[in-house]
């Protein structure tokens, strides 16, 4: 740590470190634009220009490129440093359409941001702008408008360091430079969208959100990505304003949100599209396919024929199939009430999606959100042996949760099959796939937007997610559903009414969460016990091996 | 007065290693052979000489910067990338003797422990680049360079190697990420090429005239070198001097000559009916010399600094009575419009915005408060933060103190001409707006501006 002195006041700072950084870390603000924490510095916006007492007199420099140093008297505030901050954000000006009406980026824009705090000048442009080419699609999600672009070459440093394919360029010379992409080559690579979140101004724009909705109306929630065992920390924009009836609750885009530890300020364009899973193909109402065909039911009645099944069979011949995409609370409670509402011992948490793309940035082949945190939970009954309990006639009643085990079996027909000797397949989800089609009972869940919850993604990192709206349409929540079922066996789960305090009963009975409290993992996670970091050099075979079991096999 | 590098210009065959030799070539090289390598850089650093490129900083203190305990390999960047505007004296030193050259590279390798060295000469010097060439294999096939130079232990690879033709590579930071292949945009300094430079390496980047001093002064002794010119000027410079004058060419003098004397005496003064108004004494980038200035000036680093302006590259232009400044003002905004990497927003944007201002304001469509513009522009512009600031002398209240705005300097060589002009000759800009017109359109011939036009084109004929 150094000692900095920074606008008369004594502090410090993390020596070598960007003093840009140092200072937004210190709540002192720097307008900038090319900087970003997760990319080599470039230093070409000089909009962070401070003052700094040199050895030959006092001078201008950027923060961002230079390093915190012992002694060092900084000042931002001077009349010297405003005029030439204001300076910068007028050139940036000069060539910029200003047709903030009609950009998508309005209201999310650090021009606009900066010009209304710091500039709020008269233009001083007589002279013709020069002029770009708008709307080009450089590739399958991202459009580029060259003439709003402040050439802070954020995209091409991304394109360049973290994903490495070096897609995007800035062509020309001059106040003619463009950002572009070679001939044939498209920007099409699995983090392309990145350069949309990275862009400060509405140069780059994604396709997928482009003019769907104005941000101001949108509401940002902490999340996480349920894509793959990363656990990328995201952000789900929803729609919150109270203008237009029934668009509440929509869900527009997810976005990355920064975490140093897992997905730094990165995301996948796969995982983006996620937030389709609130809106569409969802399951309104519960549904009853008894004897006299399928019809729509209310939850009392459809609750109520799920507990005269079970308990006409008896719990013997009850089993349970839960999933890594379940969060921690999730699966504990629907354990909890398999095993003391029901009193079943056969309860999976077996899934069968295959594993799929890897890379080393931040896809993971596994495609589960909570692996690691089913692993914690175990152990689990293997899915085999609640087929073949089926098979054998033994089991009798099947309560499924977040598990398209239909749809994802590679020998469907043959798996269907074995269900036709199964009395009752109760199916709790949020949206229609194979295994919802086939079942008795339909339960219709919240989206991943709808719960909150805690996942453990593969480094060991415990995560939470927040509820951003309401379980919508006629939706219930897990926890809703799962305490319902409980009281109507006459085994009430006594206690577990919302996600901290059903946290709290299973952070004390697994060792690997042992004693973390949910304020603990706060909006950036933090380490399960023997994983992480430190963790990981303490003992790292432990850890290694740890992390390599195979997920809730049998 | 000694020549120093001019001295086999005119003699025959003095493009020849065997021209060369006859006059005495590498001499200094077997000199320095005869030395510790610390004593070559003891001699350069005692001659005083400093860097002919246009900042003017000592040679030998460079050298010794040069981090050698990082085990990385050192590199020798020549920068022949001479693109000031008014200046030619690198290319005449590579069409001439190019020989002066190569010694002086192998002496300054030999001296800072560099095995590998780079000519970087501009894309448009074709002619030079084929001259350098066939120099080089002459020197290799003489045993002058490459493996176990003169029987020594001592290997020295010379490759030349031709740039795109962007002003901005002979910037040494720009010139090095060209040279690796890379767009030519000058680097965040630190780190400073001496110890992270060409492929993340110690390198050391030179001027060829710089380069081509170093053999006399080994031949001589720095001693010898030191007493040219004036105390902390040392030595000779070559001169260019351009515009309509009766004998535009080359000159080489003593640190220290005066500037009236070069351009009425060795330059024969100005043409049939032509008097001197202004002179940009050392390159385009220079803040401009009254007539009344030139009178005073000295062509040394200090005398120039006292005037305001700077020694630069020693491209002298000489701009007549009959020459508009807003014309000249126009023309060297366009090429720095037109050169400026785009890298850094203010000199990416303000370069444009000036040139089209000043465009403006020749073509009759000037408005009040365009002066008060351009010259807040500029102050918005300027890199150059800390140190002397010659400019003080002549720009009044400076309102661009800080500096810090750009990563190279090239801003300040749009923003101080153009402040110079518009303090210096205010009246003919402030008559171009009073005179303005507000409907004439781009491309229409104004009354009157065509003299001036084809002055330009004199003006800028004669510096090739």
């Amino acid at each position: 740590m150094a000692k900095i002195k920074v606008d008369g006041k004594e502090m410090e700072a993390p020596a070598g470190a960007s003093l840009l950084q140092a200072l937004l870390d210190r709540g002192i603000f720097v307008p900038h634009f090319c900087y970003h924490p997760d990319l080599p510095v470039d230093g070409n916006c000089r909009q962070c220009l401070v003052e700094l007492e040199t050895p030959k007199g006092v001078a201008g420099v950027i923060s961002c490129a230079t390093r915190v140093a012992e002694g060092m008297v900084v000042r931002t505030q001077t009349p010297t440093m405003e005029k030439a901050r204001r300076g910068v954000l007028e050139f940036l000006l000069v060539n910029h359409p200003v047709d903030c009406p009609v950009c998508d980026q309005a209201g999310e824009c650090r021009l606009q941001q900066y010009y209304m705090t710091y500039g709020f000048h008269q233009s001083r442009v007589t002279v013709e702008k020069v002029h770009k080419n708008k709307t080009l699609r450089i590739g399958p999600r991202v459009i580029l408008d060259q003439e709003r672009c402040v050439l802070c070459s954020r995209c091409v440093r991304f394109t360049r360091h973290v994903t490495k394919t070096s897609e995007l360029a800035i062509g020309g010379r001059g106040d003619h430079s463009f950002i572009t992409t070679f001939p044939g080559q498209p920007l099409a690579n699995k983090y392309s969208v990145c350069t949309v979140d990275v862009c400060p101004v509405g140069a780059l724009t994604d396709l997928d959100f482009r003019f769907q909705c104005r941000v101001w109306f949108l509401k940002p929630t902490d999340t996480i990505c349920h894509g793959c065992a990363r656990g990328c920390n995201a952000v789900l924009d929803t729609y919150s304003h109270t203008t237009m009836d029934g668009l509440q609750g929509t869900a527009y885009r997810l976005r990355p949100r920064r975490n140093p530890e897992v997905n730094k300020s990165w995301m996948c364009d796969e995982g983006r599209l996620l937030y389709r899973e609130v809106n569409e193909n969802r399951l309104r109402e519960p549904e009853l396919r008894l004897e006299g065909g399928a019809r729509p039911a209310a939850w009392e009645e459809a609750l109520d024929s799920v507990v005269e099944k079970v308990k006409a069979a008896g719990p013997a011949a009850v089993a349970g199939l839960c999933s890594p995409d379940g969060t921690n609370e999730d699966l504990f409670l629907f354990r909890k009430l398999m095993v003391e509402s029901v009193g079943t011992e056969l309860v999976s948490a077996e899934s069968w999606r295959q594993p799929g793309y890897e890379d080393d940035i931040l896809l993971r082949a596994d495609k589960h959100p909570n692996s690691l945190g089913a692993q914690f939970l175990g152990p689990w009954k293997g899915l085999q042996e609640i087929l073949s309990g089926i098979e054998s006639g033994r089991v009798q009643v099947l309560i499924v949760l977040h598990n398209d085990f239909l749809g994802m079996a590679g020998d469907g027909p043959a798996v269907r099959a074995k269900l036709n000797t199964l009395k009752t397949l109760v199916v709790l989800d949020s949206r229609r796939n194979p295994t919802v089609d086939a079942a008795h009972v339909v339960l219709p869940t919240g989206s991943f937007a709808e719960r909150e919850g805690t996942y453990v993604n593969f480094q060991g990192r415990v995560q939470r997610a927040a509820r951003a709206v309401l379980p919508r349409w006629g939706a219930k929540s897990e926890t809703e559903i799962l305490r319902g079922l409980a009281e109507k066996l006459g085994r009430p789960l006594e206690g577990l009414s919302n996600a901290m305090r059903i946290w709290e009963h299973l952070a004390s009975s697994v060792p690997a969460l042992a004693g973390i409290t949910y304020q603990e993992i706060g909006k950036m996670g933090c380490w399960a016990r023997g994983y992480g970091p430190a963790a990981a050099t303490a003992a790292p075979a432990a850890a290694a091996a740890a992390q390599t079991k195979p997920v809730a096999s049998s | 007065m000694p020549l120093i590098i001019s001295a086999n210009f005119g003699r025959p065959n003095s493009d020849t290693l065997a021209g060369y030799l006859a006059n005495g070539g590498y001499e200094g090289l077997k000199k320095a052979f005869s030395l510790k390598p610390g004593q070559v850089m003891d001699e350069v650093k005692k001659s005083g000489l400093r860097g002919r490129g246009g900042a003017g900083f000592p040679t030998g203190v460079k050298w010794s910067f040069l981090d050698t305990k990082s085990g990385k390999p050192i590199y020798m960047c020549v920068n022949a990338d001479e693109s000031e505007p008014g200046t030619f004296k690198d290319r005449h030193i590579i069409n001439r003797d190019p020989h002066l050259l190569l010694e002086g590279i192998a002496i300054a390798c030999y001296a800072v422990g560099c095995r590998h060295a780079f000519i970087y000469i501009r894309g448009e010097f074709f002619k030079q680049a084929k001259i350098l060439e066939r120099a080089v294999a002459e020197a290799v096939a003489g045993n002058y360079l490459g493996e176990r130079i003169l029987g020594t232990e001592f290997s020295l690879k010379v490759v030349v190697h031709r740039g795109a033709g962007a002003y901005i590579c002979g910037e040494e930071t720009g010139l090095i990420n060209s040279l690796e292949g890379n767009k030519g945009q000058p680097r965040i300094k630190p780190p400073f090429p001496a110890v992270s430079g060409l492929y993340g390496c110690p390198t050391v980047v030179n001027n060829v005239e710089t380069l081509a001093a170093v053999p006399w002064i080994l031949r001589n002794g720095g001693e010898a070198y030191a007493k040219i010119g004036t105390p902390k000027s040392t030595g000779t410079k070559m001169f260019c001097v351009s515009g309509p004058v009766r004998n535009p060419n080359w000159f080489e003098k003593d640190m220290g000559y005066p500037l009236r004397d070069l351009l009425n005496r060795d330059a024969g003064g100005m043409c049939e009916g032509l008097k001197l108004k202004a002179c940009i004494p050392g390159g385009s980038s220079m803040p401009i010399l009254t007539a009344d200035e030139v009178e005073k000036a000295n062509l040394d680093y200090e005398s120039m600094n006292a005037l305001g302006s700077f020694l630069g590259s020693g491209g002298i232009v000489a701009i007549p009575h009959t020459f508009s400044m807003v014309s000249l003002a126009r023309n060297l905004a366009s090429f720095y419009a037109h050169e400026s990497c785009g890298q850094c927003t203010p000199c990416r944007e303000g370069s444009g915005w000036v040139h089209r201002l000043l465009v403006a304001i020749e073509a009759g469509r000037g408005r009040p408060g365009d002066l008060e513009l351009l010259h807040d522009l500029c102050n918005n512009m300027r890199a150059w933060a800390t140190g002397p600031q010659p400019i003080l002398k002549w720009i009044g209240k400076d309102e661009g103190l800080g500096g810090g705005k750009t990563i190279c300097v090239f801003s300040d060589a749009l923003a101080w001409p153009i402040q110079s002009y518009l303090v210096k000759f205010r009246s003919e800009f402030e008559e171009a707006i009073a005179k303005a017109r507000p409907s004439v359109s781009v491309g229409q011939v104004v009354p009157g501006h065509a003299e001036q036009h084809s002055a330009g084109t004199r003006a800028g004929a004669s510096v090739h």
